[in-house]
């Protein structure tokens, strides 16, 4: 069953710009037609560079963002314009853990009633207690009586966990939840994550830069690009056989420990906004004059790969 | 090779709190030594303490050495000398590090008017140059803008310029490369070492990940709960590390690999 459907989900940002002639609007698409399906207890990675979009999407998946464009259906309903009242009662099968631990804990209450607010807040009585909740992201439950600056970085994203396991959700969103934590941390929260997985039945979306961290987590791999969906498929497939070139920086850039890693990658700043063609031409080392002219589409090459680049069709990979 | 900074007992507490306990290390001329270890290791507090930007709180014994000077008995006056000169440090988070009330250009040529004594014009010109050493496009127009107008790699980019403003000895990197984007962190290492290699600057070069200081050090000092546990050429990593707690470490990388992992 497909726990979530994402269809051609687009979200623009105005940016107001100061013209000769006055004030012009521009708009910056930041998740533009992005479609993907989430399956019963899958986790779907989302990886891509900062401004990718990731973030937004995200955001406009748990409804935090209005979307522009698009359709999302969550255990087929269709959210894509539910008004805050209507979704109410499906908050609690969707939930999104933050990237920042120190600011998505309230500093001035105790672990066990930031918890205990959401159990009150959806009426859930006796299903799963804080303790438990507590338990399941491996801490005791004398943690309950402290407060978010007694905790490490780590033992704050777990209670973060906590929060959202507590309502035994469908879906749970984690927008780069381990970006600011150390190694052994960030193992000991994904090693967490696929335990939870496996004994709360939770599909997860996991957001992340870091194409090291979602192989060890993900199923299914969606790599972003300036608000553009350019490859998906399979976690294994994506890193041992990467089809375009910015999946192939992507997988260049994690330190081997063994090798002599050289990442090689040529960066220039530019207003892509204006491009008509393949918005990663002006990064891309093998881009060619069809690159600068048209957007290539995303297009299936196996049951579960898509890419969106023109080099496979020049190749003859069709 | 000879040592630039000998770092000796080194102990910082603060109250009753050690949180560096008995470190000792040497870093040569033109070398990138690793301080690797977990948070709360204690690593930014040793790097903190040889530029000596420790909160004054903090209580410091023991002894480091740079250059004849043992920089825990100079007075601040002499130490201002040292610091911005001669040793110099590189933030973890690039955007809180600078001014954001200042344009980039006052920020890097500020250093230069202060220690190498430059007119204006010719601090301008030298930041110019620099930004483009550090791969900055149009450093013309990147010198006129704020902080928050540009990226975090961008806003890395020009610490690394302002670290080497001066032609330093030594520079302290604490994890220049954690807040930033993976393709960022690339490109973000490649220019330290195209750096370390035009300057001949040796740098300590801090950071939790192991894979990482892998590839830019030569050698590699682990560090936990404030204990300096064992020091390891690079290249030998793998089959030289006995600690167990570099095992530890080396287990937790994520890597490209399936099954890699240990329990």
């Amino acid at each position: 069953m497909k726990i979530l459907r994402v269809i051609n989900l687009t979200k623009k940002f105005t940016e107001p710009k100061r013209t000769f002639f006055g004030r012009e609007k521009r708009f910056l698409k930041a998740v533009d037609n992005v479609s993907f399906e989430v399956d019963d207890k899958e986790i779907l990675g989302v990886v891509g560079e900062s401004g990718s979009g990731k973030t937004t999407l995200a955001k406009l998946v748990v409804r935090l963002y209005e979307p522009d464009d698009g359709r999302i259906e969550f255990m087929d309903v269709d959210i894509t314009h539910l008004n805050q009242k209507q979704l109410r009662p499906l908050r609690k099968h969707i939930q999104i853990i933050f990237q920042n631990p120190y600011l998505s804990l309230n500093p001035r209450r105790k672990v066990k009633d930031v918890i205990e607010d959401i159990i009150k807040l959806h009426r859930l009585d006796g299903t799963v207690s804080v303790d438990e909740a507590l338990e399941a992201v491996g801490l005791t439950k004398n943690y309950g009586n402290r407060y978010p600056h007694q905790l490490s970085g780590g033992e704050r994203q777990r209670v973060a966990i906590a929060r959202a396991l507590v309502l035994k959700p469908k879906l749970i969103v984690a927008d780069e939840i381990t970006s600011s934590l150390d190694v052994m941390n960030q193992m000991g929260i994904l090693r967490l994550l696929r335990n939870i997985r496996e004994s709360w039945e939770t599909s997860m979306i996991f957001v992340s830069h870091d194409l090291a961290v979602v192989n060890h987590i993900s199923d299914r791999v969606l790599v972003m690009y300036e608000g553009k969906v350019v490859e998906t498929g399979i976690t294994s497939e994506i890193i041992n056989n990467p089809h375009h070139p910015y999946t192939q920086a992507l997988v260049d850039s994690v330190p081997d420990i063994s090798g002599n890693w050289s990442p090689k990658y040529n960066y220039e700043e530019k207003d892509s906004s204006s491009i008509k063609g393949c918005r990663f031409a002006h990064r891309c080392p093998f881009a060619f004059e069809k690159c600068y002219t048209s957007e290539p589409l995303l297009t299936q090459l196996a049951a579960e790969r898509k890419v969106a680049c023109h080099l496979y069709e020049k190749n003859g990979y069709f | 090779m000879a040592k630039l900074l000998k770092v000796q007992d080194l102990k910082i507490s603060f109250q009753k709190n050690e949180v560096v306990k008995n470190v000792s290390f040497e870093v040569e001329r033109g070398e990138i030594l690793g301080l690797v270890g977990q948070s709360g290791a204690g690593k930014s507090m040793t790097g903190r303490a040889i530029i000596r930007l420790l909160p004054s709180s903090a209580s410091v014994s023991g002894r480091i050495i740079f250059k004849d000077h043992d920089l825990l008995t100079l007075k601040e006056k002499e130490m201002r000398k040292i610091r911005g000169k001669e040793i110099t440090m590189i933030q973890q988070d690039p955007v809180a590090s600078l001014n954001p009330a200042f344009k980039i250009r006052d920020q890097i040529t500020d250093i230069m008017k202060l220690h190498l004594k430059l007119d204006n014009k010719e601090a301008v010109n030298r930041a110019k140059n620099l930004l483009n050493e550090v791969g900055i496009p149009n450093p013309e127009k990147v010198i006129l803008k704020y902080p928050h107008q540009l990226s975090g790699g961008l806003c890395q980019r020009v610490a690394i310029a302002i670290a080497f403003a001066c032609n330093p000895s030594l520079v302290i990197a604490d994890e220049p490369t954690t807040a930033l984007d993976v393709i960022t962190q690339g490109m973000v290492v490649n220019l330290m070492k195209k750096m370390q290699k035009q300057f001949n600057t040796s740098i300590i070069f801090i950071t939790h990940n192991l894979a990482l200081a892998a590839n830019i050090c030569s050698r590699i000092a682990v560090m936990n709960d404030g204990q300096l546990l064992e020091t390891i050429t690079s290249k030998n990593i793998l089959t030289e590390s006995s600690h167990p707690y570099t095992r530890i470490l080396l287990s937790s990388l994520p890597t490209l690999r399936r099954g890699s992992e240990t329990t």
